[in-house]
């Protein structure tokens, strides 16, 4: 602790480990996004770098985000938190709104704003964070009781429930968790988490009892061979690709299932590719990324220099971590398919953008951590 | 170090939070772990059949020819136009093109283009390779070909129980297609190329490619020009006999080699009756192989020939026949009610008098008799290169009377095969031998390099030289003199015997049904050609020796034209030339030591003790082996 301390007087200007990491993360995205699509791509647009261009596309405009981000003092985003609030859910109701809501795959998930396609749920879960974590840190003693929680759930709801009547059944799990997160993280105690538990699974239930396309999919991830040309093809086009990898992959660009027979090979299953391409020691190379990364931002969260700080960073690390979770959970079958991408690397300029603002918020909350000097 | 603003320990929830995703990422490691290191989707190998599209090489069935290389089966290549709707870059240009050679219409043709639902589409089948080169020359992308092989018989008919005919899968289903359907099929290749989940060829994609290798040819011992005429002459004898079938079979006594076989009614083979299975069932069996029947008096060739090599008869040994024999008191007549009286063995067999093969195979015995059969082959089959072939269907050894084995003498209460008939007859006049018939004389491949050569088997030797060369020269005088006296021709050399045999159903005799038939063989000295006639029920005259007789003329007749035998008088030229002494007044023991001790061979006709006339008359010149004719009146 000692030497800790010591580095912690240093003061920190820039988390260059921080910056690294996203950059190589980046890098391995771009490079999958690239053999993962320019099959498809040429066939579909002409053009083989056309995914890999809007990926770029994204990280340039992500890059801009970062360092705004990273200069703008991070509690002005608390102030800001009811119009990020507000924006969120008109955007999601936005998407609701004929000719502006982009409907694909029965999922009206994307708006159009004319030079760009993109996801208000992405916006809706960085709105999350900051709101649940202003008034987290406000709120300290009311956290212990039942009611002083009530804000929290209610905000998260409101999201939940526009993000699933979309519907987008993945995001909104993963705003459920980001929920549960933040309240143990802003202190709730653990007997309230049990009573949230019991309603939380009923509507689960209730949820796939009205959409029974959920319930197919259930079924079929139990037993993806038996439905290999419906439900469970991609998840069985997946899992081959992934045993194909084997130890050290096929090699890079030598995929062979991204000729059109995994489906969403460039956006939600580019694990898959990465996994045959690059093999077991590929996979363990990109989770340990991730993994130092999400380290790296609890490290910041650790030394933020109050509670709005720390909650808004680890909130991010958990955002992160639980989406990278979930996505490589799908793609290897772990729990059923939903439509999540991988940050960073899954193609998707909003997702990206977004996550990588978020970073430039954590580079912020770095940069201010010694000026409190809180731990 | 202590949190200022926290009741709660907000680093124990951190590391908590930290420990429970860590707990996570290690489910995950450990599930990445089964599935690409333990193998536990090791079912991947699923995935070629996904990632690989074969595309199947047809190899070309082998032709049949005859003997000297003319075609009787071939294959040609035809080919179904496909369309491969995700390769298409110019839907209408496909759509008109193809609708404008393959005369299709255009509407349908763009439907079908512009259907994304199945990788391939097949537009056209049965096309010919010049319609395929017209869609070449303006070849446009996303087109497809596939070439398929169909069997095509250049003589519809000729042949057709023989040759047999293909499946629609192309492999042989009777007949020689299905005996030698390994070799003439050949070996389909396979080309294996990658592609995407819609069917569409990768680039650069490795291909797994193994050619076809084309079926062999067959040469059959089959000679065209003769069965050609055969077809013929059979045809016009069904015309003029109106029997219900007429069969022929042609060999080389001396190999076994079949020249010739035809049966009639046939088929035509480019069109076969497959909607009646048992019609053509019926015309499609290779009835003179396995199929039997009673052969009748033909068969006492035989029965003579194992008489003679058993010692039970001699040449000159004498019968007499009263019309009828009563064995074990049953009457069997002879064919003469009035009966043939004394008469030499000779006679008897020129007069195809039934007492005396009643004699001679009692002389046999039934034990000996079968014993001959089974060392023939005539029980086991003789393994001719052919599918069905039959046994001779005999009674049982224990149950055969004395009655019973009488009639066989004469060809009846015994079954035998039309082949087995022409290589019993064959070892009986080729010096004793019983050879495998065969259909097969060599195998080929595409580039005519030869693989095969069917050799020439003996199954057994059966007779001697003299018993069969006594046989030969009675036989002549069958033909010359006898009840074959029909199938002469003059100026050859022919040899023979007749048959008429009635026919049974039920296992009673079949009245007015018979089965007439003719048997011979050529040049009578140096057999080379034997000629087997079978008239199944020929309405009006009914015997062997005016009804089937007759059809072996013209095919001998044809036989000395294609293969230019020379006939008996300019080949007679040979060895020195002998004054005939003269033989009247002496006895048979008298003339058969001159002859013998000339080279000559001689025929005894007649009952009485001295020589009476001779043929050729005393002072002629003759040759060495030549035939004198005794006549003991």
């Amino acid at each position: 602790m000692k030497i800790l301390s010591l580095e912690l007087k240093k003061k920190p200007k820039f988390n260059y480990v921080l910056f690294i990491l996203m950059l190589l993360i980046l890098i391995i995205g771009c490079i999958f996004v690239y053999s993962a699509s320019f099959y498809s791509a040429e066939i579909t647009y002409g053009d083989k770098a056309y995914f890999l261009k809007k990926q770029l596309i994204g990280i340039a405009v992500g890059i801009v985000g970062f360092f705004v981000f990273s200069k703008i003092d991070y509690h002005y985003l608390a102030k800001l938190k009811w119009l990020l609030f507000g924006i969120s859910v008109i955007l999601l109701c936005l998407v609701f709104v004929p000719k502006i809501g982009v409907t694909n795959y029965g999922a009206t998930r994307w708006i159009n704003l004319g030079f760009i396609t993109f996801q208000p749920s992405e916006i809706a879960k960085f709105a999350f964070i900051v709101v649940s974590a202003d008034i987290l840190s406000k709120s300290e003693s009311k956290v212990k009781s039942f009611k002083g929680i009530l804000p929290i759930l209610l905000i998260g709801g409101i999201f939940c429930v526009l993000i699933i009547i979309e519907p987008n059944m993945s995001i909104t799990i993963c705003m459920a968790m980001l929920v549960a997160v933040m309240l143990f993280l802003g202190g709730m105690k653990l007997k309230h988490f049990l009573i949230l538990l019991v309603p939380a699974v009923l509507v689960v239930v209730l949820l796939i009892a009205v959409e029974p396309y959920r319930l197919k999919r259930l079924i079929a991830f139990l037993d993806p061979f038996a439905s290999k040309q419906d439900e469970g093809f991609q998840l069985v086009q997946s899992l081959l690709g992934i045993a194909l990898g084997s130890v050290f992959g096929s090699g890079i660009f030598n995929s062979r299932q991204k000729y059109l027979f995994l489906p969403f090979s460039e956006s939600d299953f580019i694990f898959s590719i990465i996994a045959e391409e690059t093999g077991f020691v590929g996979c363990l190379i990109v989770i340990l990324l991730f993994i130092a990364l999400f380290v790296t931002i609890i490290k910041v969260a650790r030394n933020a220099g109050d509670k709005f700080g720390f909650l808004l960073s680890a909130g991010i690390a958990s955002l992160i971590i639980i989406q990278v979770l979930l996505n490589i959970s799908v793609v290897t079958g772990l729990i059923p398919p939903t439509g999540l991408p991988l940050p960073f690397i899954s193609s998707g300029s909003t997702s990206i953008m977004i996550f990588m603002s978020m970073l430039g918020v954590v580079q912020n909350i770095h940069k201010n951590s010694l000026k409190s000097n809180i731990f | 170090m202590s949190i200022k603003y926290s009741s709660y320990s907000m680093i124990k929830r951190l590391l908590a939070l930290v420990v429970l995703i860590a707990f996570f990422a290690c489910i995950i490691v450990f599930r990445l772990f089964y599935i690409q290191i333990l193998g536990g989707y090791s079912f991947v190998e699923k995935g070629l059949t996904q990632w690989l599209r074969d595309l199947p090489l047809i190899a070309t069935r082998g032709t049949i020819t005859d003997r000297n290389g003319v075609v009787l089966a071939s294959s040609y290549t035809t080919y179904d136009v496909y369309v491969r709707p995700a390769d298409v870059d110019d839907q209408e240009g496909v759509a008109s093109l193809l609708s404008t050679v393959l005369n299709l219409d255009y509407g349908k043709v763009l439907e079908k283009v512009q259907n994304s639902g199945y990788s391939e589409i097949k537009i056209e089948t049965d096309v010919e390779k010049s319609t395929v080169q017209q869609i070449l020359n303006n070849y446009k992308y996303g087109i497809f070909f596939t070439s398929d092989t169909v069997r095509n018989y250049t003589y519809d008919e000729m042949l057709c129980q023989i040759l047999g005919f293909v499946g629609s899968d192309n492999s042989g289903q009777t007949g020689l297609e299905a005996f030698y359907n390994t070799y003439l099929a050949g070996q389909n290749g396979v080309s294996l190329v990658e592609a995407d989940l819609k069917g569409q060829t990768l680039p650069d994609s490795l291909t797994y490619y193994e050619d076809a290798i084309n079926g062999l040819n067959l040469t059959l011992t089959i000679d065209f020009r003769l069965q050609n005429a055969v077809e013929e002459i059979l045809s016009n004898a069904m015309a003029s006999t109106g029997a219900k079938s007429v069969s022929c079979l042609v060999t080389n006594p001396k190999t076994g080699e079949i020249l010739s076989v035809c049966t009639l009614p046939s088929y035509n083979l480019n069109e076969v009756p497959r909607e009646d299975s048992s019609l053509l069932n019926s015309l499609s069996r290779a009835s003179t192989i396995v199929d039997t029947f009673e052969p009748g008096s033909t068969f006492k060739a035989i029965v003579c020939a194992i008489a003679l090599e058993e010692g039970v008869t001699t040449i000159h040994d004498y019968f007499y026949c009263a019309g009828y024999r009563i064995i074990n008191g049953v009457k069997i007549n002879c064919a003469r009610r009035s009966g043939h009286g004394s008469q030499s063995l000779v006679n008897g067999l020129k007069n195809s008098c039934n007492c005396v093969f009643m004699t001679l195979i009692e002389r046999i015995g039934v034990e000996k008799f079968y014993e001959y059969l089974k060392k023939m082959g005539f029980t086991d089959g003789f393994g001719i290169d052919f599918p069905g072939e039959t046994a001779a269907v005999l009674m049982p050894l224990s149950t055969v009377t004395a009655p019973d084995l009488a009639r066989m003498g004469f060809g009846q209460t015994i079954a035998i095969s039309a082949l087995q008939m022409v290589v019993g007859f064959g070892a009986v006049i080729n010096g004793g031998y019983v050879y495998r018939p065969y259909f097969l004389k060599e195998m080929s491949t595409e580039t005519g390099q030869i693989v095969y050569t069917s050799p020439v088997t003996t199954i057994t030797k059966i007779f001697s030289e003299e018993t069969s060369s006594a046989m030969r020269n009675m036989l002549f005088t069958v033909v010359d003199s006898g009840g074959g006296k029909y199938a002469k021709l003059e100026g050859y050399k022919i040899g023979g015997k007749t048959g008429t045999a009635q026919k049974y159903e039920n296992g009673a005799i079949a009245q007015g049904k018979y089965i007439a038939s003719f048997i011979g063989f050529a040049p009578y000295d140096d057999p080379e050609y034997v000629v087997y006639v079978v008239v199944d029920e020929p309405q009006g005259a009914y015997y062997g020796g005016v009804v089937a007789a007759p059809v072996a003329k013209s095919i001998f007749e044809k036989i000395f034209d294609i293969f230019e035998t020379e006939s008996t008088e300019s080949e007679s030229n040979q060895g020195e030339a002998i004054e005939l002494p003269t033989f009247i007044g002496m006895t048979i023991t008298e003339a058969g030591a001159l002859c013998a001790s000339l080279g000559l061979q001689y025929l005894v006709q007649g009952d009485g003790d001295y020589v009476t006339a001779q043929i050729a008359g005393p002072g002629s010149e003759v040759h060495k082996n030549d035939i004198v004719l005794l006549i003991f009146d």
